[in-house]
């Protein structure tokens, strides 16, 4: 079939429709969360936004991140630093869990038992076994689980996945990203090294760092974008083949300072037949040229996407997009009303020439860390399990991730595991 | 060892600089990134031009509706309502619509527009706003010596060393008006306008007009959003007003009134 940009608009209303609608009557959600650090109050501050949550309890083992938490949350919320005891005691509906990867699996649990419905922040577990253990631990609880990967609330990325879905670019053939910064990665610890301290104070808040508590650059950051891949495409990998080190901040951390990917995802073109999607996948501390973003090539055209903006580069000589055609609407503004639902197209005035014009997929509003728990909150008040990122999402995300860092370990590639 | 740690990056449409002092080079990059982190979140919720940004979800809904926002951000606004009371509504957020108050709801933490225009920007408190959030960082991980600055027209020194700051002319930007040194406090210099700009970008809220003259102020306070508060409010008000304020409230230790009498000569007074 065709696409038209009538059978455009159906795909991205049909996403569009499924933004959250809330009702004013009802009491609050009362609403805890479990680690207040970086993270942990970015989702504070998020949550105090939000009319239907009632945060009454903030939790964290790290007294300095405790205050801080219970600064943003303001009075109302009492302080824990055991979150046994804030279960216990406050008897929450609802919780939002921001702790290092290692603890997700113990502490999901001890909430799913506790009756409430959660919040994870992504990774979803530290190892397969764990996500497969969480995964049948919610269905037979049958709390309502979201998984904290934001770009699924993100409105550009809603937009350029119902463009994929309806043809916009083509057939996928492949997909670069990347996650480059350039700095340390390293958070500071609050007494000098040598202080009696520093150890103990080093594992606990540089704890992203240490192979014990983390999963390194792919669970912190290439999670969010390998997930991008799996949504977009519609499947998980099959393979994958990584390469990793500590080549630059040789400063006592294990986890690798870069790694590369390939994964090969395996799909079925609309002639029928079998084809090959590879997705280059990267994360560099020392270079920074790049930044965050994801590349979405098609055999008509690229999606460039980041958290804040969304591009489309048609392929040159192609018939892509419909409303190009349209001689009487030569403007994008002129075509834009025709998009809709509060997200135009608009003609950039990005500086790449050489990648020619692109369209640019313009937010009209929303921020997606507020908007991953807006919807969240809303699943809670109707009790819908089905979540915009539920624990088969979160579980897929953590196998994709996983097999990388032990294809970097075993040196070969790795195949998708059974989940 | 002592040593000195510089730091670059884009944030609030221009360029940050940070430079931290101390014995651990590791340490002060893994500060400076995270008071640059910082300050690029505030960046993101603060800027009226970002969609996503708070101050953005409260310019589409506060006019009809009290919006919730988080207790920072409604600290903030108290804040920028108590300094257009002190200021006698020179320094306002809203100047550019019209200039009205806020109706803060501290129980809720939401905030209402009392004006149907009201559109809020916190481009003259943001930068040095961001720069105390950065001081609060570097104390608590015990940087007890540095530099912050914002756009160069925004800065905090913080700790006991001197910093050198040459304070240059606003039309003529090789043209040096005055070397000061801080110590341990905020600076903000405003100018009516630029070498490249043709008409000034700040508006009087009283008259709606955007101001005349090419004039600057540059003012030294406790913090870098102090400093940007009056150095807004006072160039707003202009030089005799200024004056009379400033004997009446007695509030800063030191300012300079800037005057550019043509392209060649200015002339630079102390008002207090």
């Amino acid at each position: 079939m065709p696409i038209t940009r009538r059978t455009f608009l159906e795909t991205a209303g049909a996403t569009l429709a499924s933004s959250a609608l809330l009702c004013a009557d009802d009491a609050p959600i009362r609403t805890v969360i479990i680690g207040t650090g970086g993270r942990g109050s970015d989702l504070i501050r998020a949550l105090t936004t939000i009319d239907e949550v009632a945060l009454i309890g903030v939790c964290d083992d790290y007294s300095p991140h405790l205050e801080q938490g219970a600064k943003y949350a303001g009075p109302q919320a009492k302080t824990f630093s055991d979150y046994r005891k804030m279960l216990d005691e406050m008897k929450p509906q609802a919780v939002v869990i921001a702790v290092p990867l290692y603890l997700h699996y113990k502490v999901a649990v001890d909430c799913l038992s506790a009756g409430c419905d959660v919040f994870l922040e992504k990774t979803m577990c530290y190892t397969v076994d764990e996500a497969k253990k969480l995964a049948a631990q919610v269905v037979a609880s049958k709390r309502v689980f979201q998984v904290g990967l934001q770009r699924r609330a993100n409105a550009i990325y809603k937009q350029a996945q119902a463009m994929v879905a309806a043809g916009m670019i083509g057939q996928v053939t492949s997909i670069k990203a990347q996650w480059h910064r350039n700095n340390s990665w390293r958070r500071p610890v609050p007494v000098p090294k040598g202080d009696a301290n520093w150890l103990k104070l080093e594992k606990k808040l540089n704890w992203r760092l240490y192979k014990a508590y983390s999963a390194g650059l792919m669970a912190e950051l290439g999670s969010h974008q390998m997930d991008v891949a799996n949504w977009f495409l519609g499947t998980h990998p099959k393979r994958v083949f990584a390469s990793g080190g500590i080549e630059y901040f040789r400063d006592g951390r294990e986890v690798y300072d870069n790694i590369s990917c390939l994964y090969e995802y395996e799909l079925k073109g609309t002639d029928g037949k079998p084809y090959t999607v590879r997705a280059n996948y990267t994360s560099l501390c020392n270079n920074a040229y790049e930044g965050a973003a994801e590349l979405i090539m098609g055999t008509k055209g690229s999606l460039y996407l980041t958290s804040a903006k969304g591009l489309l580069f048609q392929e040159k000589g192609t018939d892509v997009v419909s409303w190009e055609g349209n001689k009487d609407q030569q403007t994008a503004d002129a075509n834009a009303a025709v998009v809709t639902a509060g997200k135009t197209l608009k003609l950039s005035n990005d500086p790449w020439a050489h990648r020619g014009a692109p369209f640019e997929i313009d937010i009209a509003e929303g921020n997606d860390t507020r908007d991953e728990l807006v919807s969240f909150i809303d699943h809670v008040r109707r009790q819908d399990t089905k979540t915009i990122c539920d624990v088969k999402v979160g579980m897929t995300d953590c196998a994709t991730i996983l097999m990388a860092n032990q294809s970097v370990e075993t040196g070969g590639w790795v195949t998708f595991p059974v989940l | 060892m002592r040593v000195e740690y510089h730091r670059k990056f884009a944030a609030m449409n221009t360029r940050f600089e940070i430079i931290l002092r101390g014995e651990d080079e590791q340490h002060l990059e893994a500060v400076a990134v995270m008071v640059s982190e910082e300050i690029q979140r505030l960046d993101a919720t603060l800027s009226r031009f970002n969609p996503s940004s708070e101050i953005a979800r409260l310019n589409r809904h506060a006019n009809t509706n009290a919006v919730k926002v988080d207790r920072e951000i409604f600290a903030l606004l108290e804040r920028c309502e108590c300094a257009r009371k002190t200021t006698q509504g020179f320094f306002d957020i809203a100047a550019a619509s019209g200039g009205a108050g806020l109706e803060l709801d501290a129980e809720n933490c939401a905030i209402r527009f009392t004006d149907a225009a009201t559109q809020i920007d916190l481009g003259a408190i943001g930068k040095g706003y961001a720069l105390d959030c950065g001081r609060e960082i570097l104390l608590r991980y015990g940087v007890t010596n540095g530099l912050l600055q914002g756009g160069t027209s925004s800065i905090l020194a913080i700790g006991a060393d001197d910093w050198p700051i040459d304070v240059r002319h606003p039309l003529m930007p090789d043209k040096i008006v005055q070397r000061i040194e801080l110590k341990n406090c905020g600076f903000s210099c405003s100018a009516a306008r630029h070498a490249e700009q043709l008409h000034s970008d700040i508006i009087n809220p009283h008259s709606g007009e955007s101001l005349s003259g090419d004039e600057a102020c540059a003012v030294l306070a406790e913090s870098a959003a102090e400093a940007e508060i009056f150095s807004t409010a006072l160039l707003v008000m202009g030089r005799e007003r200024a004056w009379q304020y400033l004997q009446a409230t007695q509030e800063f230790e030191l300012n300079r009134w800037i005057e550019v009498a043509d392209k060649e000569t200015i002339k630079c007074q102390f008002i207090q």
